[in-house]
């Protein structure tokens, strides 16, 4: 029994060390964990809308004017993504500083994930027979690359948020020593 | 003491080439702007690695139990980051009225971003001045490596907020060229 306790202890140990970045809300003893899981689920949709935007750039075929899984899934995400800035608008007065802080850094950088993805679903299905096979291939490659970029900076502004939480902490702890 | 001035020589240049690498490679020349702005931005960038660099060096001190006063050129060079810093936030400050749309959203985003992590190093390193007795502590520590962290926050997302606007400003680019007229 005392095998399978340690052998349980160490699995999580290193699951929790193999966890990409740091959770939201972490350090954030106090803060209300709805607002940590917003902040979860901002990371979790922009990335998933860049890996969206990252297959389409692989089917230069998707015909953009017809109701194509890949479109359809697409066009969910941007949906899901649209929600989620809302909630975390809606959820500004339950926040702490930090996160009001946070929320304030995110919800542009997410609005901008929705509108440059509308901008270009929206250019692609009325110009898609038009473009050239290389012009749909560079349009495509460049707007995933953008949507990435904004995918990583939501998840850095995820960690960013705990890393304050531990800073203020440990400038909190620092004085109370000095005392 | 030579022992320490050389691993701080070994460790220094590859803290800041690993910051440098951290998220992708800049291309901030590329995009459509003023060329000035470009410029400064990837200082920008630079600087902050630099200063993230710091923080890690600062932290390294902590856990070598090394005497702080015998790296009195390295607190000169981490203040003179900072000094290089603040100049490049000015300057970036008074021309953003000339920057292409990306470039002048790019600087309203980073500038937070670099204060923070100036003000935040510049507090370490008056503290571990003024307090040299208590580096050994507990708190201090976790403070020095909390500060660590953070600037490596900070240093990554000025660099992505720089980079992300190079790829924006292309996209525009590219999205205007192919407008298609009467459609």
């Amino acid at each position: 029994m005392k095998n399978i306790l340690m052998c349980l202890a160490t699995s999580a140990v290193l699951i929790t060390g193999m966890a990409p970045g740091l959770q939201a809300g972490d350090q954030a003893g106090d803060a209300p964990d709805t607002i940590s899981k917003l902040f979860d689920d901002a990371r979790t949709q922009s990335s998933q809308l860049s890996l969206e935007w990252k297959s389409s750039a692989r089917q230069p075929g998707l015909i953009w004017t017809s109701d194509a899984a890949e479109v359809t899934r697409m066009k969910e995400g941007l949906n899901a993504t649209v929600k989620t800035v809302a909630k975390l608008n809606e959820a500004r007065s339950q926040a702490s500083p930090s996160q009001l802080s946070t929320i304030d850094r995110i919800v542009p950088v997410m609005q901008e994930i929705s509108e440059s993805s509308t901008t270009a679903i929206d250019f692609l299905t009325k110009n898609q027979t038009r473009l050239t096979s290389k012009q749909y291939k560079d349009y495509i490659g460049q707007s995933s690359d953008t949507s990435n970029r904004l995918a990583e900076i939501v998840s850095k502004l995820v960690d960013y948020e705990s890393r304050k939480v531990q800073l203020d902490l440990a400038k909190r702890n620092l004085e109370l020593a000095a005392k | 003491m030579k022992k320490c001035h050389a691993t701080g020589a070994i460790i220094l240049p590859c803290l800041v080439a690993a910051f440098t690498c951290l998220p992708h490679p800049l291309q901030a020349a590329d995009a459509p702007g003023s060329p000035a702005v470009s410029k400064l931005l990837l200082e920008a960038k630079k600087q902050s690695s630099l200063i993230a660099a710091d923080a890690t060096l600062l932290r390294s001190y902590g856990q070598s139990n090394l005497d702080w006063t015998t790296h009195g050129k390295q607190i000169t060079r981490m203040r003179n980051h900072i000094n290089a810093a603040a100049k490049t936030v000015t300057a970036l400050d008074s021309l953003k009225s000339h920057a292409a749309p990306w470039q002048a959203v790019a600087i309203g985003r980073i500038l937070p971003y670099m204060r923070e992590m100036a003000e935040d190093t510049t507090n370490a390193i008056d503290y571990i001045n003024k307090n040299q007795s208590r580096l050994s502590d507990k708190e201090y520590k976790d403070y020095i490596e909390a500060n660590s962290d953070m600037s490596r926050e900070l240093a990554t997302l000025v660099a992505q907020f720089v980079d992300y606007g190079n790829s924006k400003g292309n996209y525009e680019k590219l999205q205007q060229k192919l407008e298609f007229p009467g459609k």
